[in-house]
C-alpha cells in the first residue's frame, strides 16, 4: 500500500504535529487528516465520505475518550476495513490489556520512535495486530 | 487417664469419674461390712461353742454319773452277788442280760474272786485294761476309765465303770466292770441330732467315731465336715485334760464359718488319751451376712445410677449444652459469621465464659470492621497510586513525544539542511531525551516493584526463542558498527511458556542490550536451553567482564560499576528490574564473569509454571 489513507485523532497540539510531519514529510504519505478533538471528529464520523486504512486514537482526550471512540467508530459498519490503533503514553501492563480487551487493532507508544514506527505502522497495514509497545 | 479420656465427650467423662467414685466407695462399705460382719460371727460364734462345749461336758458326766448309777444298782443285788459268790455263770449271765435288756450296756464283764471271767459280754481281742480296771476293783477300788480296746480291727473306745462285787458280810466276791461305746450313734445322742453341730471322736491323729452325716465324703481322717481338719496343738492341750475353744473362726467349703472346741471324754482331771472334736457351723449367720451385703450392694447399685441420673442432667444443663452452643457458636465465627452470641443464663464459670466469649466475639467483630475498613482504604490508596503512577507517566511522555521527534525530524533535515556541529548537538539532545524516557520507564517500573503493585500480564504459549529474536533486533540498533557477531544458538525443541510475554522482552532486551553496550569487539552468544524443569538463556558476551564482588551488587537498586557509569547511559535500574521481573515468574537471573574476560548472564524461567492466568 503505497499511499495509505490515515485519520489520527488528538487534542495535544504538539503531538499532531510529531504525528502529521512523520507521516507527510518523513515518510511522505499525502492522505493524511489530523483532527483537533474527538468531538470534532465525532461530529464527521458519518459525513465524511471516505474510508481511511487506518485511524490512530489517542485515548486521554475530553469529552469523548478513545474507547468511545472505539466503539462509536465499530458501531458505523462502513469503517468494518478500517483498523483502529491506540496511540498513547499510558503503556503499563493493565492498559495495554484494557486496549486489547475493547478491540483495538494494536497500541503504538508515545513518544514515537522514529526508526521503529515505519516498521509497526506496515505491520498494521497488513491487517496484523501489534501490541509490542515501547 | 486424662490422655485414655481426651477423645471422650465431658458427659462421659464426668459419669466415668462418679462412677469410679461410688464403686470405691462400695468397696470400702463392702469391705467393712465384711469385717464388722465377721467381728459379730466371732462374737456369737465363740457364745455358742462355749455354750455347746458345756452341753457336751454335762451330758457326758451325766453318761458317766449314770454308768455309777448302774453299777452300784447291779452290786447291791443280792441275787447277783449270791450267784457271783457261787461262781454261778448260767445265773449271773441270765441276771446280767435281764438287767441289760433296761440298761441297754454295751458291755459288761463280771469276774469271781479269782479273776475268772463268769460273765463278758462283749469279748475284745485285747483285754489287758479291761482287765487292769477288774484288777483295781478286785483290790475293793470303784473306779471310771477310758477304755481303749480293738475289736474286729477296729479300735474301740469306751467309758468304763468297775466296782468290787462285796457280800453283805463285806467279803469281795468278785468285780463287774461296764462301759459305753463312743460311737456314732453314740456322739449323736450327745447332740441331741441337732444340725450345724458336729462332733468327732480323737484317738491317735484319727478321727474314729464321728456324727457327720455325709461320711463317704471324707477323704481324710483328719477332716470332720465342710473339709474342716482338727489340729493337732488343739488336740494335745485337751489330751492333757482341758476343754481347748479356739477363738477364731474357721472356714469351711464353701467360706462358711465354723467355731471348733475340743473337749476331754471324763469328768475327772488328768490325761485323756481320746477327745471328742467339736464343730459348730455358723450357716445361718453365713447367710444373713451374704443377705445383708447383697441387699447393701444392690441398694447402692441403685442409689449410684440414680446419682449418675441426676449429676449427668444437671452437667448436662449446665455445662455440656451452653459449651456445645459456644462451639457452634464459634464455628459459625470461623466461617466469618460475627453477628450470633452466646447465651448467658448464669453466673458461674459457664456463665461467665459465654460473657467473656461474647466480650471476644464482640472485640473480633469490631476488629474486622476497622481491619475491613483499613483494607479498603489501602485498596483506595493503592489505586490512587497505580492513577498517579499512569498519570505521572503520561503527563511525562507526552511533552517527551515532541522533544524527541521534532530533534529527529531537525536532525535528518526535514525542515532544511543541518550542518554536521549541528547534527552531532541535536543527537545529544535526542540521546539525553531517551535517556531521560528510558528513566522515567524505569523509575516507574521499580517503584511498581517496590510497592508490589506489579502486576504480570500472564499467557500461555510463549516462545522464548521468538522473544530472543525480538530483543535481538532492536539491541543491535546499539552497536554502532562495531565490530561484533550475535551468535544465536537456539534449541528448537522448547516448550512454551506462560509468563508475561511484554515482561519477559524486557529483560531479554535488558541483558542483550548490556551486552551490546559493553562489548567493543568480539561476539555475542545466545543460547536458549532446556535443563531439568526450566528453561535458561544464556548470553555470553566478550565485554570487559564483571569483578566477582559486583556480581550481587549490579542487581541492586542505582549501583552500576564504574565501567558500567562510564560506559553506558544506563539508569542502573535495567539489571535489578529484570531480576525482580524474572523471579516474580519464579526464575532467577544471575552472572558469571571474571574482570577482563567478558560476562555470561543467566535468566531460567520453570517450564511448569505457578502464575495464575491473567484472565
Amino acid at each position: 500500500m503505497s499511499n495509505p489513507i490515515i485519520w489520527y485523532v488528538e487534542d495535544d497540539e504538539l503531538s499532531r504535529e510529531v504525528m502529521q510531519t512523520l507521516l507527510t514529510r518523513g515518510l511522505g504519505y499525502t492522505s493524511v487528516t489530523v483532527f483537533e478533538s474527538s468531538s470534532a471528529f465525532e461530529l464527521k464520523l458519518d459525513a465524511l465520505s471516505i474510508i481511511p486504512d487506518v485511524i490512530f486514537l489517542d485515548i486521554h482526550m475530553e469529552p469523548i475518550d478513545g474507547f468511545t471512540m472505539l466503539n462509536l467508530i465499530r458501531q458505523r459498519s462502513k469503517y468494518d476495513l478500517t483498523r483502529v490503533v491506540a496511540l498513547t503514553a499510558s503503556v503499563m501492563n493493565e492498559e495495554v490489556k484494557k486496549l486489547k480487551d475493547a478491540g483495538f487493532n494494536g497500541v503504538i507508544a508515545k513518544p514515537l520512535n522514529y526508526e521503529t514506527f515505519p516498521n509497526a505502522l506496515r505491520h498494521i497495514l497488513d491487517k496484523e495486530d501489534i501490541w509490542y509497545v515501547k | 487417664m486424662n490422655r485414655l479420656f481426651s477423645n471422650v465427650s465431658l458427659g462421659v467423662k464426668l459419669n466415668f469419674l462418679v462412677l469410679l467414685v461410688l464403686v470405691i466407695l462400695l468397696v470400702g462399705i463392702v469391705l467393712l461390712l465384711k469385717q464388722n460382719t465377721q467381728n459379730l460371727t466371732e462374737v456369737i460364734g465363740g457364745q455358742r461353742i462355749t455354750e455347746e462345749v458345756n452341753i457336751i461336758r454335762s451330758r457326758l458326766a451325766e453318761i458317766e454319773d449314770g454308768l455309777v448309777v448302774n453299777i452300784n444298782f447291779l452290786v447291791s443285788s443280792v441275787s447277783f452277788f449270791q450267784a457271783v459268790g457261787r461262781r454261778d455263770q448260767v445265773e449271773t449271765k441270765e441276771i446280767i442280760t435281764r438287767a441289760n435288756a433296761s440298761l441297754k450296756l454295751d458291755d459288761i464283764t463280771v469276774v469271781d474272786g479269782d479273776d475268772k471271767r463268769l460273765v463278758d459280754t462283749q469279748v475284745d481281742e485285747d483285754q489287758s485294761e479291761e482287765n487292769a480296771l477288774l484288777r483295781r476293783a478286785l483290790a475293793g477300788d470303784e473306779s471310771t476309765a477310758l477304755l481303749i480296746e480293738k475289736n474286729a480291727g477296729q479300735i474301740e473306745i469306751s467309758i468304763a465303770v468297775a466296782a468290787p462285787i462285796v457280800s453283805s458280810n463285806g467279803n469281795v466276791l468278785g468285780a463287774i466292770q461296764i462301759g459305753r461305746h463312743i460311737s456314732d450313734r453314740f456322739l449323736e445322742d450327745l447332740t441331741f441330732g441337732r444340725e450345724n453341730i458336729n462332733l468327732g471322736l480323737i484317738y491317735q491323729d484319727k478321727i474314729q467315731a464321728q456324727t457327720f452325716p455325709d461320711r463317704q465324703s471324707i477323704i481324710s481322717s483328719h477332716i470332720l465336715s465342710n473339709g474342716i481338719a482338727f489340729d493337732d496343738a488343739s488336740v494335745k492341750l485337751a489330751e492333757s485334760g482341758q476343754s481347748v475353744i479356739l477363738t477364731h473362726l474357721i472356714e469351711g467349703d464353701g467360706g462358711v464359718p465354723h467355731t471348733m472346741a475340743y473337749t476331754p471324754i471324763l469328768s475327772a482331771a488328768g490325761s485323756s488319751p481320746a477327745v471328742i472334736m467339736i464343730l459348730v457351723e455358723l450357716k445361718d449367720i453365713f447367710s444373713f451376712q451374704n443377705v445383708t451385703l447383697l441387699n447393701t450392694i444392690i441398694i447402692f447399685a441403685a442409689l449410684t445410677l440414680f446419682a449418675l441420673a441426676i449429676i449427668y442432667i444437671n452437667i448436662y444443663q449446665t455445662m455440656i449444652q451452653p459449651l456445645n452452643k459456644l462451639k457452634t457458636i464459634a464455628h459459625t465465627m470461623t466461617s466469618g459469621q460475627y453477628d450470633e452470641r452466646a447465651p448467658v443464663d448464669t453466673k458461674d464459670e459457664v456463665g461467665q465464659l459465654a460473657k467473656a466469649f461474647n466480650e471476644m466475639a464482640n472485640a473480633i467483630q469490631q476488629r474486622e470492621i476497622s481491619l475491613q475498613a483499613a483494607r479498603e482504604q489501602a485498596e483506595r490508596a493503592d489505586k490512587v497510586k497505580s492513577m498517579f503512577l499512569a498519570s505521572v507517566s503520561h503527563e511525562l511522555r507526552t511533552p517527551l513525544n515532541a522533544i524527541i521527534n521534532l530533534t529527529k525530524f531537525v536532525m535528518i533535515g526535514i525542515y532544511g539542511t543541518v550542518n554536521a556541529e549541528q547534527v552531532d548537538t541535536l543527537n545529544k539532545v535526542e540521546r539525553s531525551s531517551k535517556h531521560l524516557l528510558n528513566l522515567i520507564n524505569d523509575v516507574l517500573d521499580i517503584s511498581k516493584i517496590e510497592s508490589g503493585s506489579l502486576e504480570l500480564f500472564v499467557e500461555d504459549g510463549l516462545k522464548i526463542n521468538d522473544i530472543i529474536r525480538l530483543a535481538v533486533e532492536t539491541g543491535k540498533g546499539l552497536l554502532m558498527n562495531k565490530p561484533i557477531d550475535i551468535v544465536l544458538e537456539l534449541d528448537p525443541d522448547l516448550p512454551l511458556l506462560r509468563g508475561d510475554e511484554q515482561r519477559m522482552r524486557q529483560i531479554m532486551l535488558n541483558l542483550i542490550s548490556n551486552a551490546c553496550k559493553f562489548t567493543e569487539e568480539g561476539q555475542i552468544v545466545i543460547k536458549s536451553y532446556r535443563q531439568n524443569q526450566e528453561i535458561l538463556v544464556s548470553i555470553c558476551d566478550s565485554g570487559p567482564g564483571i569483578d566477582p564482588k559486583y556480581h550481587e551488587t549490579i542487581f541492586e537498586v542505582f549501583r552500576q560499576t564504574k565501567v558500567g557509569l562510564r560506559k553506558s547511559e544506563g539508569t542502573g535500574l535495567g539489571l535489578p528490574i529484570s531480576r525482580r521481573l524474572t523471579e516474580a515468574h519464579h526464575g532467577r537471573l544471575w552472572v558469571n564473569s571474571t574482570s577482563g574476560e567478558g560476562a555470561t548472564f543467566y535468566v531460567s524461567i520453570p517450564v511448569n509454571s505457578r502464575l495464575e492466568l491473567t484472565v
